[in-house]
C-alpha cells in the first residue's frame, strides 16, 4: 500500500496537466461556439415541444429558452478561463456541471463523445492543472510549480484507456467480426470518398476495418504508452479517427481523441507547445503539495471502480443488450449497432372505445423520433407524455399502445415491444422490462 | 511478436473468406448514384414538371376564356383542365425539395395545401386581396381553384357572376401556380440539375438524402392526411372528417389518391415519367438496393407490400369518391389504411437503414 502510495505521489510533470486543460477548454469552447453557429441550440433544445428526460433526473430537463442560452453562455465564458487558468477551480467546476447539464436535458442528444467530455471535464476540476501556464500561477493564486504527483496524469490515462479498451472489448461480438456488421451497411454508403470511395463497396474492407476497429481499440493505448512505438501509434490515431471523421458524423469526436492521445507524449513536448504561447515562468521546481488523502484516494479508487463496472451492467438483464438497449448507454459502445424503427402509439379512449393514432411528428423533431422509435426508456417516457397530452385534450383514461418494429444490422424488423401493453400504466425505474419483446432472430 | 501477427493474419484470412456467403443479387459493387440521380433527374423530375408546367398553363388559358364568357361549356373545360393539372401535381409532389423550396414556403406547400379554408378563400375575395403576402396557404392553390370551380354544380357559374372579383382571384391563384412552376422548372433544367447529379453522397444534404426524405414525406402525407384525417383516425379525432380529403369538392378523391399511390411507387422502382418506360430501363431505390447488404431480401419483402397494398386498391373503384367511402365506413378503407401503416417499417425504416441515409433533413453529429 505505501510503495502504491508512494508511486501515486511521484512528482511529474505539470505541464502535462496545463496541456490537457488548455486543450479540454479549448474543444469545449470550439464545440459550443459550433453548436451556436450551426443554429443547433434552437433545433436540439428551444424548438422541440418535447424533451427525453434521463430515467430520475426528469428535473433537468431542458429549461427555459433564456436559460439554455445562459447555459451555453456559462459554459463558453468558464471554458475561456480555464483554457487561461483564470480562477481555474471555480471556473472547471462551472465547465463540468453546465456541459453536463446541457447533455442531460434530453437523453436524444446522448452521445458516447459528449459523456466522455463530461468525464474529462469531470476530472479536470479535480486536478491542480493550473499550477502552471496560467493566469492563476502568474498572479499568485496558487504557487507556481512544474511538478504534480503522479495520480494526477494516471487517472487522465485511467480514463482514456477504459474509453478505447471497451470499445474494443464491446467489438468482439459475431456480427461485428464474422459478419462486420454494421460496417458492411455503412460503409458502401460513402463510395463517393476520394481514392479509396470504390473500396468501400467491397465486403473485405468492411472486414480489414472491423477487425482493425477491434484490435486498434483494445491495443492502441498500450503502443502509445510504450515509447519505441507511441510516435507509430500516433501516427495510426491520427488516419484512424481523421478517416472515421471524414466517413460519419461524428462532429468533434475524432479531433477529442486524437487530443488525448497527445496527452502519451514526453511532457517536454506538452512544455514546448505551452512555452510557444505563454513566457517561460522562472520559478524553482518545487514539490507539489497536491497529496492525496485516504479520502481522496478513495474518492479515486471509487470513481475507478464505477468506470470499470458500468459498462458491464448490461449482464444483470436478460436478453441481449443491443436488443434491449438496457444497460447499453454509458458503455462506451461507439458506432457499434445499426439500429431503426417505427414507433408507431395509439391512444384509445377507455370510456369510448375510440382509437386514434398519433402523429409523432406534432411532437418531435426527426431526429428525436428515430432515436426513439429503437429505445424503450424514450418510448415509455413519450407514452407517458401522450397520456397527459390527450387526456388535457379530453380523451378519457387514455390507453396508450405503441406498434413498434426496429431493424438491427440490416435484419428484418421486428416487434420491439408487446403492442398489446398499456405504457401509461408502466412506469421506468432499473429494474428488467419485461415488456420488451425478445428478438426473433438468432443474436450473437 | 511474429507469432502473434501471423495468428491474427491467419484468424482474419479464415473469417473472410469463410463469411462471403451474400445472398445473390450485385451486392458488393459500388452503386453509381450519381448515374440515378442523372435517370431521375431526366427521366423523370424534369419531364414531369414539363408536364404540370403545360397543365397549368393550359388551365390558366382556359380560364381566361372563362372569365370573358362564363358558360357551362366554358365551366366544363375549365373543370376538364383542373383535373389534368391536379393528376399532374400527384407526379411532382415528391419532388418537393432544391428550386422547390422557395423563400416564403414550398412548391407543395404554396400550391398543394388541402384541405382548404373555404372561410378564408370567401374572405379574401370580399376584400379583394390578391397579394398572397400571408401564410393562409389554405386560401391559394391548386385546391382553392377546386373549390372555387367544383363548389356547387348549381351555383358556380352564378357565384362567378354576382361576385365579378371571384374570377379574379381565380386567375391571380392560377398565374401564381404558373409562375411558380416555372420558376421551379427553369431551375431544374439549368444549374440545379447539375449540382443535383454531382452530390451523389449519402449523407444529410445530399441528393439522395433530399429524394429520400421527399418520398418518405408524401408517403407519411398519402397515409396520413389522404387517408386517416378523414377518416378519423387520428389520435383525438372523435369522428371522421371527410371533407379533408384532397379533391373533396371534384369528388376526385380516389383517383387521385391512386394518383399519388402510383406516383410514389414509381419512384421506388425507378420507373420514368409516368411509366411510359419499361421497367429494365429503370433507374431508382430497388436497383440501389439491390447493391447493398440486406438489399435484395428486403427488396421481397417491400415489394409483397406493395402487392397487398395494391390488391386492396384494385377491389376499389376510382369514381367512387373516398369521401363517400369514408361516411359508409367501407371496410376496404380501414384494410388499405391499415396495409399502408405496415409499408412504413420497410420504406421508412429498413431502406434508410440499409441505404445508410440520414432521415434528418439537417445534420448532427453521432457516434
Amino acid at each position: 500500500m505505501n510503495s502504491l502510495i508512494q508511486l501515486l505521489h511521484q512528482p511529474v510533470s505539470a505541464y502535462t496537466l496545463a496541456f490537457f486543460r488548455m486543450g479540454l477548454g479549448m474543444l469545449i469552447l470550439i464545440s459550443t461556439l459550433r453548436f451556436l453557429i450551426l443554429g443547433w441550440v434552437d433545433l436540439q433544445y428551444v424548438e422541440p415541444l418535447f424533451h427525453f428526460p434521463y430515467f430520475g433526473l426528469e428535473f433537468l430537463s431542458a429549461p427555459s429558452t433564456p436559460m439554455i442560452y445562459a447555459t451555453f453562455g456559462i459554459l463558453s465564458i468558464s471554458s475561456i478561463c480555464v483554457i487561461i487558468g483564470y480562477r481555474f477551480r471555480i471556473m472547471s467546476i462551472f465547465m463540468f456541471l453546465s456541459f453536463t447539464y446541457i447533455e442531460l436535458w434530453d437523453i436524444a442528444f446522448y452521445l458516447n463523445h459528449y459523456y466522455a467530455v463530461s468525464l474529462f471535464a469531470l476530472i479536470l476540476s479535480i486536478l491542480p492543472a493550473h499550477v502552471v501556464a496560467s493566469l492563476d500561477a502568474k498572479s499568485g493564486r496558487v504557487n507556481n510549480t512544474n511538478t504534480v504527483p503522479f495520480w494526477t496524469h494516471f487517472i487522465v490515462f485511467f480514463q482514456i484507456g477504459i474509453i478505447y479498451v471497451y470499445a474494443g472489448i464491446a467489438k468482439i461480438n459475431i456480427d461485428w467480426l464474422y459478419f462486420a456488421l454494421p460496417l458492411k451497411i455503412w460503409l458502401p454508403a460513402h463510395t463517393s470518398f476520394p481514392v479509396i470511395g470504390p473500396l468501400l463497396a467491397l465486403d473485405f474492407t468492411a472486414y480489414v476495418f472491423a477487425w482493425f476497429g477491434m484490435l486498434y481499440d483494445l491495443f492502441i493505448i498500450a503502443f502509445l504508452i510504450y515509447p519505441k512505438t507511441r510516435y507509430y501509434a500516433f501516427a495510426t490515431v491520427v488516419i484512424f479517427h481523421s478517416m472515421t471523421g471524414f466517413l460519419f458524423q461524428i462532429g468533434v469526436f475524432p479531433i477529442v481523441m486524437i487530443f488525448m492521445a497527445t496527452l502519451f507524449f514526453e511532457a517536454r513536448i506538452h512544455e514546448y507547445i505551452i512555452q510557444l504561447f505563454f513566457v517561460k515562468s522562472s520559478q524553482q521546481v518545487q514539490i507539489s503539495k497536491h497529496q492525496l488523502s485516504i479520502y481522496g484516494l478513495c474518492a479515486i479508487g471509487i470513481f475507478m471502480i464505477v468506470q470499470l463496472i458500468v459498462p458491464f451492467r448490461y449482464l444483470l438483464y436478460p436478453g441481449h443488450y443491443q436488443w434491449t438497449e438496457q444497460g447499453y448507454r454509458f458503455g462506451w459502445r461507439v458506432m457499434l449497432t445499426e439500429k431503426s424503427g417505427i414507433a408507431q402509439f395509439s391512444i384509445t379512449d377507455k370510456h369510448t372505445g375510440k382509437k386514434g393514432y398519433v402523429n409523432n411528428a406534432e411532437w418531435l423533431t426527426p431526429h428525436q423520433e428515430k432515436q426513439m422509435a429503437f429505445q424503450p426508456d424514450m418510448i415509455l417516457a413519450f407514452a407517458h407524455f401522450l397520456h397527459d397530452e390527450y387526456k388535457k385534450r379530453g380523451v378519457q383514461d387514455p390507453i396508450v399502445n405503441v406498434d413498434c418494429w426496429v431493424t438491427m444490422n440490416g435484419r428484418p424488423s421486428a416487434r420491439l415491444i408487446d403492442p398489446t401493453v398499456d405504457l401509461s400504466v408502466l412506469h421506468d425505474d432499473f429494474c428488467a422490462k419485461s415488456w420488451i419483446s425478445a428478438y426473433p432472430g438468432a443474436m450473437q | 511478436m511474429n507469432n502473434i501477427a501471423r495468428t491474427i493474419y491467419t484468424l482474419l484470412l479464415l473469417f473472410v473468406i469463410s463469411s462471403c456467403d451474400d445472398p445473390a443479387g450485385p451486392v458488393g459493387q459500388a452503386y453509381d448514384r450519381s448515374s440515378m440521380l442523372e435517370f431521375t433527374a431526366k427521366q423523370t423530375i424534369i419531364p414531369l414538371y414539363e408536364d404540370i408546367h403545360e397543365a397549368a398553363k393550359r388551365f390558366d388559358s382556359t380560364l381566361q376564356v372563362f372569365a370573358i364568357s362564363q358558360s357551362n361549356e366554358n365551366l366544363q373545360k375549365l373543370r376538364d383542365q383542373w383535373r389534368v393539372l391536379a393528376f399532374s401535381w400527384q407526379y411532382v409532389v415528391m419532388f418537393d425539395f432544391g428550386p422547390a423550396q422557395m423563400n416564403d414556403g414550398s412548391l407543395f406547400q404554396n400550391i398543394g395545401t388541402f384541405p382548404v379554408s373555404v372561410d378564408k378563400i370567401e374572405s379574401y375575395i370580399n376584400v379583394k386581396d390578391t397579394t398572397f403576402k400571408n401564410f393562409d396557404r389554405d386560401s391559394r392553390g391548386i385546391y382553392a381553384l377546386e373549390y372555387l370551380i367544383f363548389k356547387d354544380s348549381n351555383t358556380t357559374i352564378q357565384a362567378f357572376v354576382d361576385q365579378p372579383f371571384r374570377v379574379a382571384y381565380a386567375k391571380a391563384i392560377s398565374w401564381n401556380i404558373v409562375k411558380r412552376i416555372e420558376t421551379v422548372l427553369n431551375q431544374w433544367k439549368g444549374s440545379f440539375s447539375i449540382s443535383f447529379i454531382e452530390n451523389d453522397g449519402a449523407q444529410a444534404g445530399s441528393s439522395i438524402s433530399d429524394l429520400y426524405n421527399s418520398f418518405v414525406y408524401q408517403y407519411e402525407i398519402m397515409k396520413n392526411y389522404n387517408l386517416g384525417l378523414p377518416m378519423g383516425k387520428r389520435a383525438g379525432q372523435t369522428t371522421s372528417e371527410s371533407m379533408k380529403v384532397e379533391g373533396y369538392y371534384s369528388c376526385y378523391s380516389t383517383s387521385l389518391l391512386f394518383a399519388k399511390y402510383e406516383a410514389i411507387r414509381n419512384l421506388w422502382f425507378g420507373y420514368a415519367r409516368l411509366s411510359l418506360l419499361s421497367s429494365l430501363s429503370a433507374k431508382g431505390f430497388k436497383d440501389y438496393l439491390y447493391t447493398v447488404e440486406n438489399g435484395p431480401r428486403l427488396i421481397t419483402d417491400t415489394e409483397e407490400q406493395w402487392n397487398r397494398i395494391g390488391t386492396v386498391l384494385q377491389t376499389i373503384d376510382t369514381n367512387l369518391p373516398l369521401q363517400h367511402m369514408i361516411s359508409t365506413k367501407d371496410p376496404r378503407l380501414e384494410q388499405l389504411y391499415l396495409e399502408m401503416t405496415k409499408h412504413t417499417r420497410f420504406i421508412k425504416s429498413e431502406m434508410s437503414s440499409l441505404l445508410g441515409i440520414s432521415i434528418t433533413f439537417s445534420s448532427s453529429d453521432g457516434d
